[in-house]
């Protein structure tokens, strides 16, 4: 039985690879526009990653930071400081007295640092800094400001929210845009490739109908579309996976540039070769898929 | 080896049927003629033989087998058993003449290693084992035909069914390849030719089953 199955499967490899050869213009076309396609998705999905990369990042490094009323006790603000270290979500905390407030004032200036002279340090608060763990989520960072907020000696609390809750829009709207994006790549993928695989099927019905006459299984007919099919989708995957990597190798550098002047040190990280794995996969499934949609119907012979 | 019980054939919302309450036998190593006029039903019956068709109505039997209600994926099987000829060849163009013969035996499964032999030993046989390499069109219409009569033994069917075999042939080339079903016969497979010429069942003399309008006239003895 095994080796029934295992001379079929050489049959039907042989078999794919004529017709792959037999249709050569047509499959090509269709690997263009695949390729194309998938270029699209992969940098779509690339642009994706990153920005939820670069917003996970920023979460992390949020802070939620307590001012506190003047002229509270130092030992208040102390066991203030303690509570908040033990907040759910948070990783410790600190106090920021006026002093080291000031000089952080002073060290963000720069140049400019000359606009403190003078300026009264009663009208710079003390403050509890929490360092939020790498795993909290935007509830726990809510919840710990909300927290101090109800506390009796905090005045204000300020933490990114706005930017955060912004930030987590842009990233959903572009996950909504890439799902959209991918489910019609998806189908125009399927269309094109059980069109082409229409277009051999009907150039060589007859040779399916002599197959079936004498003794081949509806399996051993199909077999052979949906693997050119699915080598058709990976030859797409593969022409897009390179032109990512490609493209970024080409043009990464430049844009961590002009990130970093507009937000500070920006990386994108090493080539999206993660996404050529994706890739392929997806090329080959819908490769099966249009070879299944396109073939089932004309197989009735 | 073939039993039909009241079998009748209607294609789509037809006024007529193609094939109407035919009752035949034909038993193991036989070599029957199917005849009638076109439009008799010759064609559908054979098609219902080699399972492109299910009949209307009745039960057809092949090796005791009721044909009319196997599922569809026991088809491939059954046909394996059946070997066929068509009057238009119906070879695959852009194959040779040894690669269509081993198509029979390769949608079984059987090795490569033992393909090759046999497609050699059945193209030997219809006496084209020098022109195994050829494509199709290369050959005369006679050498098509035994190209295709190679398909349908290299599997060793126990039956072997003929579409109008010689239709598209000159008398010379009919005969040649009347012959070889013939000896195909000898050697124990039950052959059935569908065939409107008379100078053929004038010259062959076996038993002779004549259709008009879907119905069996005479089944011969």
């Amino acid at each position: 039985m095994l080796r029934i199955v295992v001379n079929q499967t050489v049959s039907i490899l042989k078999s794919a690879m004529v017709g792959f050869s037999q249709g050569a213009a047509v499959h090509s076309l269709s690997v263009g526009i695949i390729a194309l396609s998938l270029t699209a998705l992969g940098a779509f999905g690339v642009m994706v990653h990153q920005v939820s990369r670069l917003a996970d990042a920023w979460g992390r490094d949020l802070t939620v930071t307590a001012f506190l009323r003047a002229d509270v006790p130092g030992e208040e603000v102390e066991k203030l400081r303690g509570r908040a270290s033990r907040l759910r979500g948070a990783m410790g905390a600190s106090i920021i007295t006026r002093e080291h407030a000031r000089d952080r004032l002073r060290m963000a200036l720069g140049a400019r640092a000359d606009l403190l002279e003078g300026m009264d340090d009663r009208v710079i608060p003390t403050a509890v800094e929490v360092e939020l763990s790498p795993d909290a989520t935007r509830d726990d960072s809510a919840a710990v400001a909300e927290t101090l907020r109800g506390e009796e000696i905090v005045e204000e609390v300020a933490w990114g929210e706005e930017e955060l809750r912004r930030l987590s829009a842009v990233v959903n709207i572009l996950q909504l845009a890439a799902a959209l994006l991918g489910s019609l790549i998806a189908l125009v993928t399927v269309l094109v490739i059980s069109n082409t695989l229409k277009l051999t099927v009907l150039a060589r019905r007859e040779e399916i109908a002599i197959m079936k006459l004498v003794g081949a299984s509806d399996l051993f007919v199909r077999l052979p579309f949906l693997l050119e099919g699915a080598a058709q989708g990976m030859l797409g995957a593969a022409l897009a996976s390179g032109t990512l990597v490609g493209v970024h190798q080409l043009a990464a550098w430049r844009v961590e540039e002009v990130l970093s002047a507009a937000f500070g040190p920006v990386s994108l990280g090493g080539s999206p070769l993660w996404m050529v794995g994706w890739l392929m996969l997806l090329g080959a499934v819908l490769g099966v898929v249009g070879g299944l949609v396109g073939v089932s119907r004309f197989l009735k012979v | 080896m073939i039993e039909l019980y009241h079998v009748s054939k209607v294609y789509g919302r037809a006024e007529l049927p193609a094939l109407d309450d035919v009752n035949l036998r034909v038993d193991k190593g036989e070599f029957v003629f199917l005849t009638g006029p076109s439009g008799a039903g010759k064609t559908t019956l054979l098609r219902l033989l080699f399972l492109a068709e299910q009949c209307t109505r009745g039960q057809v039997l092949i090796h005791g087998k009721n044909v009319a209600q196997l599922p569809q994926s026991h088809l491939p099987v059954l046909r394996r058993a059946i070997g066929v000829v068509f009057q238009d060849f119906k070879l695959i163009e852009t194959r040779t003449a040894e690669q269509n013969v081993a198509l029979t035996l390769e949608v079984q499964g059987m090795a490569h290693s033992e393909i090759g032999p046999r497609v050699f030993e059945a193209l030997r046989r219809v006496g084209l084992a020098h022109k195994r390499s050829s494509l199709p069109q290369r050959l005369s219409g006679g050498e098509q035909q035994r190209v295709a009569i190679a398909r349908a033994i290299v599997g060793d069917p126990v039956l072997l069914l003929a579409d109008e075999p010689t239709g598209n042939l000159d008398p010379e080339r009919a005969v040649d390849i009347m012959n070889l079903l013939a000896d195909i016969n000898a050697r124990g497979t039950t052959v059935v030719v569908a065939t409107h010429d008379p100078a053929l069942l004038e010259r062959y003399r076996r038993r002779v089953i004549a259709l008009e309008n879907g119905r069996v006239v005479s089944a011969g003895v």
